[in-house]
């Protein structure tokens, strides 16, 4: 191979590399969130006005549908806490369903969501649906 | 039933250890010579034989109702119909991981079936080492996820399959991506049988490259179907949510890109071997990583993870194992696996492929980042809105990248030419700019006109972009496909219709390449519109005939409903006339449903989608009140039509590119 060609297809690489990171760090920076158990979630204070994603059972009898979306408890067997979320409602969506929410962590109580995540209770495939 | 699958699998193991014995032995002796090799050959059908008859054995439980075997309780249910029952079969783990050994064996019959005239040595190693691979998945069936467990409690009516899946799409769906994880198995056996053998000619990836290819077309399928069941049935609105389990399906489609392309330059041009030999072993590398993200329970629930220590164990193992003796192999012969044409100018067909590759490697980096950062990262995740913010630049860079591969050949590229061929696709966006420009701001529009209150998208310019660089891919694919059948019509001085077939007939790899990249083109215009501009809106209407609801330029009138009650569920059925606001002529007519399943307790929506060319309306019935009034979401998806349109020139152009030819017939192709 020709070094100079060779070197020359080397940089390029390396900087269409360096704009990928750069693309990467760019669209990740402040949307990461936490996945947390409510337990977990509850423990950390300092989380608040932070995003995180937490998983749990919907509590029966807590679900209250609203023009604009849902308010419900979700419990992971050892604590509770309230989510609020706005948007479409997967059709999975039900009590007794283990759900994964993600969204801001608002009060020490309650997490407002903009996303819901149902997992079915299927063995076949843990479909998850994400709404946005 | 259940005792005869253990005794089965039993003996499918040891068949298994024979098998890979005798291949070893054979190969390893001095007197090597093909004709010893015949026998060995013939062991791998007994091998499938067996596992053919473990998978019948479970199919045969599921067809009778037979509750002594675990799996079947936990799967099927005997009010279900027999093809459901049937279907169940790759419902679970077990089922699964056993339905895709036999399809692994049952390829590797088949490749022995069309070599054994010659039993040349680089498919015997591979048929060797595909042995070696059924082997270690046999054991891992029987150690860890065995499928003939009895039921403890030998008295059940089975618990049947949930609800949302039993679908058309989602009974083919697991299956068709089983045909594609085990074909690419193929490829990556006969890479490491090259390495082995220091064989650095094309001879395996002539070999190789039919089952990639049809590898990949399932995988292409598979993926369509499951994105086509989530936007039918699940009721969101979208068909793609970037959820661990999806996107595990997309990582062996990336690698299998890379692949192809790095195989189509391998027997071209003799070069990108070392691209061809780590895709081979990448591609591989992520069936495994995808069964491990599916099927080893890390993923849902960071807490399965001690559950399932021999799973994850196994996994770790293999996957280590793997990429230990991939780079061992190919390391110690980076040298012999140079390249016969080198890289001269940066402006040619060969750094396209170049950068291809890089951006399908970059894409599974990201995937694979994303699936295992919540376990190591305490519990840092990325979500959809990321990943979509990276595949939709990366999505229309890629595509500009197809476009200008389409007009420029392999090795030094003459700009005269270049521009010449420029000229149309150019001269087309050119043309296009301003009517493009007016769609793209009525897509705007569309997000406010249908609910006021939402935020405008905050893509920006991007969708603009997506837009040009679509109408200029299809454009330049096109073109491209002219030259090459004007050239021939010149060469041969055939009629434009002769010519045509012709292409299709001799070059149909070619053909069919051009056909799946018009595709492409096609499903990157449907991205933009169906990710970046949809619209939805919440409405609540009294259960009052002829209520309507507006929304921006269309009308649902409301009919009616009625419920209808079955053993096991109810359902509450609306219907409506969907109407233009201007002119009130009737557009469609739909019925939004609400479903609740009595012994499950719980409820589901079942959508109803008035499909249009330019965009869908996606109705659901969200909630019902005590009063009786209904609330409904109104999704509008432009350009959605298009994802599924270009999906089907994808696959149909992978098709026509796998189909045997007469004049070049490769003899290695699968069934």
């Amino acid at each position: 191979m020709e070094a100079r060609s060779r070197n020359r297809l080397i940089i390029v690489t390396g900087i269409v590399l360096v704009l990928l990171a750069v693309l990467l760090w760019r669209s990740s920076t402040g949307s990461l969130s936490y996945f947390k158990t409510v337990t977990e979630l509850k423990a950390e204070k300092g989380l608040i006005g932070k995003t995180v994603k937490v998983g749990g059972e919907v509590v029966k009898g807590s679900v209250k549908r609203r023009e604009d979306g849902v308010d419900f408890t979700i419990s992971d067997k050892k604590s509770t806490i309230k989510i609020s979320y706005d948007g479409t409602i997967p059709s999975t969506f039900g009590e007794g369903i283990q759900v994964i929410a993600d969204g801001k962590y608002d009060k020490e109580d309650l997490v407002k969501a903009d996303s819901l995540v149902t997992k079915c209770p299927s063995k076949y495939k843990s479909e998850k649906i994400e709404t946005k | 039933m259940v005792y005869l699958g253990n005794v089965v699998l039993i003996a499918a193991v040891l068949a298994a250890i024979g098998v890979l014995a005798f291949f070893v032995i054979r190969l390893k002796s001095d007197y090597y010579k093909p004709d010893d090799l015949k026998a060995p050959y013939q062991s791998l059908y007994v091998l499938f034989g067996l596992i053919s008859l473990a998978t019948l054995v479970l199919l045969y439980g599921f067809i009778t109702n037979d509750y002594n075997f675990d799996y079947v309780v936990k799967n099927s249910s005997s009010d279900m119909i027999i093809w459901y029952r049937m279907s169940a079969l790759w419902a679970g783990h077990e089922g699964s991981f056993l339905f895709w050994i036999w399809l692994l064996s049952g390829f590797t019959a088949i490749l022995a079936f069309t070599r054994s005239k010659t039993c040349d040595k680089l498919t015997s190693y591979a048929l060797g080492i595909l042995s070696g691979i059924q082997l270690f998945f046999l054991a891992f069936l029987m150690i860890a996820t065995n499928p003939f467990v009895v039921n403890p409690t030998n008295f059940g009516i089975g618990e049947g399959i949930n609800p949302l899946l039993l679908h058309w799409a989602m009974i083919i769906h697991p299956p068709t991506l089983f045909i594609g994880y085990a074909g690419m198995t193929i490829p990556f056996a006969y890479a490491i049988a090259a390495l082995m053998n220091r064989d650095t000619s094309a001879e395996w990836v002539d070999r190789a490259y039919k089952w990639t290819l049809f590898a990949w077309l399932f995988l292409s399928i598979g993926i369509l179907l499951g994105s086509v069941w989530a936007y039918v049935v699940l009721g969101w609105g979208g068909y793609w949510g970037w959820d661990p389990v999806e996107n595990a399906s997309l990582l062996p489609w990336l690698g299998g890109v890379a692949l192809l392309h790095s195989f189509h330059i391998y027997r071209q041009r003799k070069s990108f071997k070392h691209w061809a030999l780590s895709m081979s072993v990448f591609s591989f590398l992520m069936v495994i990583i995808a069964a491990f993200i599916t099927r080893g329970g890390i993923i849902q629930s960071v807490h399965a993870f001690e559950r399932n220590t021999t799973v994850v164990g196994f996994f770790v193992t293999v996957i280590i194992a793997i990429i230990a003796s991939s780079i061992y192999l190919i390391s110690t012969r980076w040298q012999i696996y140079a390249s016969e044409h080198e890289f001269t100018s940066l402006f040619s067909r060969d750094i396209m492929y170049h950068f291809n590759n890089i951006f399908m490697v970059f894409g599974a980096t990201i995937i694979l980042i994303g699936a295992f950062l919540p376990l190591f990262a305490g519990g840092m995740s990325i979500g959809p809105a990321v990943y979509n913010r990276i595949a939709q630049p990366l999505g229309i860079i890629l595509l500009f990248i197809i476009s200008i591969c389409a007009l420029i050949p392999f090795g030094k590229t003459d700009m005269t030419e270049f521009a010449k061929r420029m000229a149309a696709p150019v001269g087309a966006v050119v043309l296009a700019a301003f009517p493009l420009f007016l769609y793209w701001q009525s897509l705007n529009k569309l997000i406010t006109d249908v609910n006021p209150k939402a935020s405008p998208p905050g893509a920006g310019w991007l969708g603009y972009v997506g837009l040009l660089v679509a109408a200029f891919g299809v454009v330049a694919v096109i073109e491209a496909i002219i030259l090459k059948i004007a050239t021939r019509m010149k060469a041969s001085e055939q009629g434009l219709l002769s010519a045509i077939v012709g292409y299709f007939r001799t070059q149909g790899g070619a053909a069919g390449g051009f056909i799946a990249h018009f595709g492409m083109a096609v499903i990157v215009a449907g991205l933009v519109g169906s990710t970046l501009y949809t619209a939805s809106v919440k409405k609540t209407i009294p259960d009052k005939t002829g209520a309507t609801i507006t929304v921006a330029d269309f009308q649902l009138r409301y009919k009616g409903s009625k419920s209808e009650t079955s053993a096991t569920q109810e359902k509450f059925r609306t219907s409506f006339d969907v109407l233009e606001k201007s002119s009130g002529k009737v557009i469609g007519q739909i019925a939004p449903r609400m479903v609740f399943h009595k012994d499950k307790e719980t409820t589901t929506s079942e959508v109803d989608i008035v499909y249009q060319p330019q965009r869908d309306i996606f109705v659901v019935l969200r909630a019902i009140d005590e009063k009786g009034a209904m609330n409904f979401e109104i999704k509008v998806n432009p350009l959605i039509s298009f994802v599924w349109a270009g999906s089907i020139m994808l696959v149909l152009g992978t098709i026509i590119a796998y189909w045997p030819r007469r004049k070049k017939s490769p003899q290695n192709e699968p069934g």
